[in-house]
Parts: C-alpha cells; structure tokens; sequence
C-alpha cells in the first residue's frame, strides 16, 4: 500500500496563507465601525447598570438575572396587553422627579464623608441567619419612546427575586417580573398623555421574533439604530433556578464568591474590611491583560467591592465597618440628597469615575443612593451627564423596507453621523441628569420563608453551577433568528 | 474562573465574557471582538468573498452585543454557529455561498504551492485540492472546523448543531472519504489509469449543502 497523507494534515496544508492577511485587513477595517456600531445599538444593552464590578455583590446569579430581565422585557413585548390600567404591581415604582431630583428640603450633609459616616454609626442589626439569603430588587431602563410632537422617554422596570439558600446542594431561585414601562418622570408622564396615553411600544420589530436576526444593511459596518419593545402592562412572573454549590455573595465578581460561613468569618474592624477589600483587588490581574480598557485605580475597586459587601450576609458590625472604609476613600463626591426611583429619600454618592467607554457620548456618573439614618444601601443609578441624542428606534428588517412606500428617517448617532432608517422612530427627551438605568434594592436578608415559584412553564434552567446542563448553541431554526 | 471555568470541556480558551474581568459592557464587547472577531472572519471568509464576509462577521458581533446576557461560555462556537446562519441567509438571498475548495482555489498563491512543497506529502497540491473537492461541503466543514479552526468535538458539534457524537460520526466519514479521495487521486498520478468519475471535481452549479442542525446521524 502506497504511504498516504494524513487527511487532516492535507487539510490543515490546505490553508491559503493569504487568509491572513484578509482576516487581519477586515479586523482593522471593521473595528472601530463594529465597536461604535455596538455603542449606538441599544437594543439590549449589556446592561450599563450592571458593571461588573457594581454588581459583584449580586455575584453569578445576577448574569441570570439579566437574562431573566432580556426575556421578560421580550415576553412583555410578546403578550403586549394593550389595556393600562391602575394597577401597577406592588412596588413597581412611580415615575420619579426630574433628576437631580433634588429635596427641597436643605440637606444636614454637606460631604460624601459625613453621609458614610451617619450611615455607619445607624446600620440596623438583622437576623444573622435563616434558610435563604433573600435580595429582593426592582431594575429600569431608560428608553426614548415618544412623538417628534411629544417626545417622552419610558422606563422599562423588572423586578428580581433571589432566593439564595444557605445550604450546598439546595436550590436558588430567581423569580423576576417585568413590571411594565412607565413614563420616566412626571414630564414625561405628561407628554405620554399628550401623545395619546400609548401602552406599548414597537420599533419595527415583529412581535416575537428576535432582534438578533437582523440581515444585511445596505452598507455593511454602517452603525444601525436600535430597537425597543415595551408594553405598560406587567407580565407574568417567571424563574429561573440552579442547584446551589454553597456560595451565596461576592465581593468581587471577577473572583470566587463566598460562602455564608465564609461570610460569616469578615472581619468587623474597620482595619479588617479595609485589609480584605484590598487583598480582592490585588487578585484582579485585569490590568496587565486588557491593554485597551483603562483600569479601575485600587480606590475605585475598593469602592466597587464595599457596595458588594453591603448586600452580602454579614454581620451589622461589618456593614458599619464597610460604610467607613468608603468613608476614606479619596474622591468621592457628594450629588445631593436624591429620591431613588422608589420613592426613598436618601444622599447621592459619586464613587469616581468610572473607567473609559468606547461610546465617546456615554460616560454616566454611577450614583450611588444610600439611607445615611439608617444605614441602608437604597440605588444605584447610572446617570447621564450629557444629553443622550435622540435615537432613531427602528430596524431595518430587510431591504425590501424601503422600496415598500414606507417613509425613510434619518437618525442621528452619536458623534454627529447620521443613518437612514426605516419605519417609525421613537424620540425622546434626553436632558441632563437623565436616569439611564438603575438598580433598586427593595431588601436584602435572611429568612427561613421558602420561595414561591411561579408555575415550572415559566422556568429558565440556570447554567453554570455544578449539576445543571451546560448551555448549548441554540440554531436558529428554533429561535427564530 | 477566567479560563478555569471549564475545565476539559473544550480546546478553545474560554474568554471573553463570563471571565473577563473589565467592567464596562462596551470595553467586555471589545475584549471579545478583540479576542474572537478573526476566528469569526476567518470562518466566513470559507464561504464569501471579503466584503460579504466581513459583513457576516460584523453581523455576528452585533448579535452577541445584542444578547450578551445569552453568550455562552464558551462563546466562540456559538459565534460560529452564528456566522454559519448567517451565511446561510445570504444564499438564500441570493448571494452565493462558495464551495471551499473554490475558495481554497481561488486564495492559494505562490507562497502556497511553495510551502506546500516543502512540507512532506504524497501528493501534490492541485491534486490535495481536487481531492478536498469532492467531498461535500458537510464534509469540508467538519474537517476545516478541526484543522483550522482548532475545535474539540463538542465545541465544533455545536457549530453546527449537532451532538458532539454525532459530529464525531461526521468527522470519521468526512476523513474516510478525504483519504479514498486522496488515493484515487494518487492513483490518477499514475499514467496508466483514466481518472475514476468520482475524482472529477465538483462542477460549480452544485447548490451548497446547508447541514440541517437537528439531523443526526447514524454511524
């Protein structure tokens, strides 16, 4: 018998090397077009309000959550109950002041160090256990949605119900609800009635159908604008689960989380949290492997984590302990008393910047909103400091849009470019100081309750805790993309 | 958890997302872009000419922005598995879908045939291709995802969506008919025999096979 190739080596020789040279040609053709084209596309932002390390302390089952939250706002979408009424589910939250939203009545704290401070002498003691470690949220979303006319902007709110149990081997649930858009704030309440009082909102999108299935624009890497979907009306609660491997908290996110006898280990001493909060970011090697992304200074990091730690089950002494290590920090601002989006009045904290976006029209100041007399974490809420352009709010569904008589709308994009599209847009009134998204705790503690999940129909299977299925691509055939 | 998220489950690095520890969304997409956008052009470019293919890959990472809370980990196969729907739409609207060894044929350049020759093969080049161009595109792909790509089974199986045993299957076939290929090739080296009809290369009007996700097969 003759000596043959190896067929995968034949393969593998096949390779023309000129490959190369076209990937490394598209790659720096496409780059910086793809990058501002995923800047200007709010179709589902990876959740802003959710930094990495902000949400360290909501640790893994937060990334659930934010799925949770994608497929809830899509199933509100889908149902789009067209009846608005008064009931809006408990605690949904009212549409709030114009930020900043300011008391009237003169704040007694005139610095960020004196709000932690207040905060730290007043943390609440709590039960110390229980079966579940229960964080109860309510998050919103800020989206342009009126009339060239009326132009208003909704927010789209869902909220989240994590049942973490004490126990390995147990299940954690997360129930989440979208609880309905409502206007963003009373002047937008306003040009909503003027605009007719609409109860949902669709941008060009087929009821259903993904937006990830977007074909071709006419002009490849041009920036398309994004899409919305929202009804008023709530949707039904669902929930997702996954078999618990005893961590219940994060300090940090990128890092293991904690269990709760670790937990219960956290030093109470000012020295001691401070020690730990450092020993953290100096497990973060993120600086010397992302050349591009500007870096957190460890002050900032520390900042990230103690917020973390606020909603971790630790004893009270730590919580107090936390609030004054915050209180050292250098550079952090005070904004003011704030009313977060429920309602609660409290002092608005500016932690420092955060590191560069690649959206040159977005760096919002993350606030932070915190009780100082009863030393409770309230809000977080990503704030713009500049007006956000309207953005056009339609897709392009295919090519054939245009020559079908339907009107064609420039839009603009951030950095002054414009783009057509196709449809009808959405618009909407960006102005200073505008909430982009926030998270809302309602609560946070131990309890020995058990959850009530939402009928097994509505469950999503979580991933990436021992004893779940691992995630698999999903064709497009079943979802429709 | 970096790449330590999942250990044995597959050759690719897992990175990207769950484990990249930046904390802006738009500087996590551009880890990811940065990190993935030339496998994902890479696989495009099998089946489109440049333009076409850049807009596929462009497209993929839209998505991925779009459903950054559904990316598994880790994401590459299904970034691949997006480009692979996506090259699909643009045939059936009419763009066409090339062979791979049409486009082999149509990159290959000197430095090639060169290389080619100073590797140690049995064959020659020209002869490699007609070989590769008679299998299926089925096959092609299958071969090319562990070769080019790099892929373990189960993270190539789920570019194509399939089982990873079921794409083992395919890969055993696909190499089986790679070598017979390749042995009536060589045969055909040789003066006296007349090319068998299997040999004769694809004629270019065959319609690509798109491989239906969901079939599985039997070995």
């Amino acid at each position: 018998m003759n000596q043959m190739d190896d067929p995968l080596k034949v393969v593998t020789d096949l390779r023309p090397a000129v490959l190369d040279q076209l990937i490394e040609h598209g790659y720096a053709q496409r780059r910086g077009a793809d990058l501002a084209r995923a800047a200007a596309d709010r179709t589902v932002r990876p959740a802003p309000a959710r930094r990495r390390r902000a949400r360290a302390g909501y640790g893994r089952p937060r990334q659930h959550l934010i799925a949770g939250a994608v497929a809830v706002t899509a199933a509100a979408a889908v149902i789009a109950a067209v009846v608005l009424t008064g009931n809006r589910p408990a605690g949904a939250p009212r549409p709030s002041s114009s930020p900043p939203r300011a008391d009237t009545t003169a704040g007694q704290f005139t610095t960020a160090r004196q709000v932690l401070l207040t905060a730290a002498a007043h943390v609440a003691s709590a039960p110390a256990a229980g079966k579940y470690w229960r964080i109860r949220e309510i998050t919103g979303r800020t989206w342009p949605a009126g009339t060239k006319a009326h132009p208003y902007d909704i927010s789209q709110t869902v909220s989240f119900d994590q049942w973490n149990p004490r126990a390995a081997g147990q299940k954690g649930w997360n129930i989440f609800q979208s609880l309905g858009a409502v206007p963003a704030s009373p002047a937008d309440a306003a040009a909503w009635r003027a605009a007719g009082s609409p109860a949902t909102w669709h941008s060009g999108l087929k009821p259903g159908r993904s937006s990830g299935a977007v074909p071709f624009p006419g002009a490849g890497g041009a920036p398309r604008p994004g899409e919305l979907s929202a009804a008023t009306a709530a949707s039904a609660p669902g929930a997702s689960w996954q078999v618990s491997n005893g961590v219940i908290g994060y300090v940090e996110g990128d890092l293991p989380g904690l269990t709760a006898a670790q937990f219960r280990r956290m030093p109470t001493t000012t020295a001691g949290v401070a020690a730990v909060l450092r020993h953290y970011t100096q497990e973060l090697t993120f600086c010397a492997e992302h050349h591009f992304s500007g870096c957190s200074t460890q002050d900032q990091i520390i900042w990230d984590e103690a917020l973390a730690l606020l909603q971790d089950p630790v004893f009270a002494a730590v919580r107090s302990a936390t609030f004054k290590v915050m209180a050292a920090l250098p550079g952090v601002r005070l904004l003011g008393p704030m009313t977060d989006p429920l309602g609660r009045h409290g002092y608005g904290l500016d932690g420092g910047p955060q590191s560069p976006s690649y959206d040159p029209a977005y760096h919002p100041v993350s606030a932070v909103v915190i009780d100082p007399h009863t030393g409770a974490l309230l809000a977080t809420e990503d704030i713009d400091p500049m007006p956000r352009n309207v953005q056009c709010q339609t897709v392009i569904l295919d090519g054939r849009a245009a020559s079908q008589g339907k009107p064609l709308i420039m839009t603009r994009l951030p950095g002054g470019r414009t783009a057509p599209c196709v449809g009808s847009s959405y618009e909407g009134r960006s102005y200073p100081g505008q909430v982009d998204s926030y998270v809302a705790v309602v609560s946070t503690g131990w309890t020995d309750a058990a959850p009530v999940p939402p009928p097994s129909s509505t469950w999503e299977v979580s991933t990436d805790l021992p004893g779940d299925p691992a995630m698999q691509f999903v064709p497009c055939e079943r979802t429709g993309c | 958890m970096m790449a330590a998220a999942s250990p044995g489950r597959c050759l690719v690095t897992p990175a990207g997302k769950e484990g990249d520890p930046v904390d802006d969304p738009l500087e996590r997409f551009a880890g990811l872009y940065d990190r993935y956008y030339r496998n994902v052009l890479h696989y495009a470019l099998q089946h489109a000419e440049s333009g076409s293919a850049e807009d596929v890959a462009s497209e993929a990472f839209l998505i991925a922005w779009r459903r950054w809370p559904d990316l598994p980990e880790p994401p590459l196969p299904w970034l691949l598995g997006v480009a692979r729907n996506l090259l699909r739409q643009q045939a059936a609207a009419g763009r066409r879908r090339r062979l791979l060894a049409e486009r082999v044929a149509a990159l290959t350049s000197e430095a090639d045939v060169t290389a080619w020759d100073a590797g140690e093969h049995v064959v020659e080049r020209a002869a490699a291709l007609e070989a590769l161009a008679v299998l299926s595109e089925r096959d092609v792909e299958a071969l090319t995802l562990v070769t080019w790509h790099g892929l373990d089974l189960r993270a190539a199986a789920s570019v194509v969506g399939c089982t990873p045993p079921a794409f083992a299957v395919r890969l055993h076939r696909a190499r089986r008919r790679l070598n017979a290929a390749l042995r009536a090739t060589d045969r055909t080296e040789q003066p006296p025999a007349p090319p068998p009809a299997a040999v004769r290369p694809r004629p270019a009007a065959v319609p690509p096979q798109p491989a239906t996700s969901t079939s599985k097969e039997r070995p």
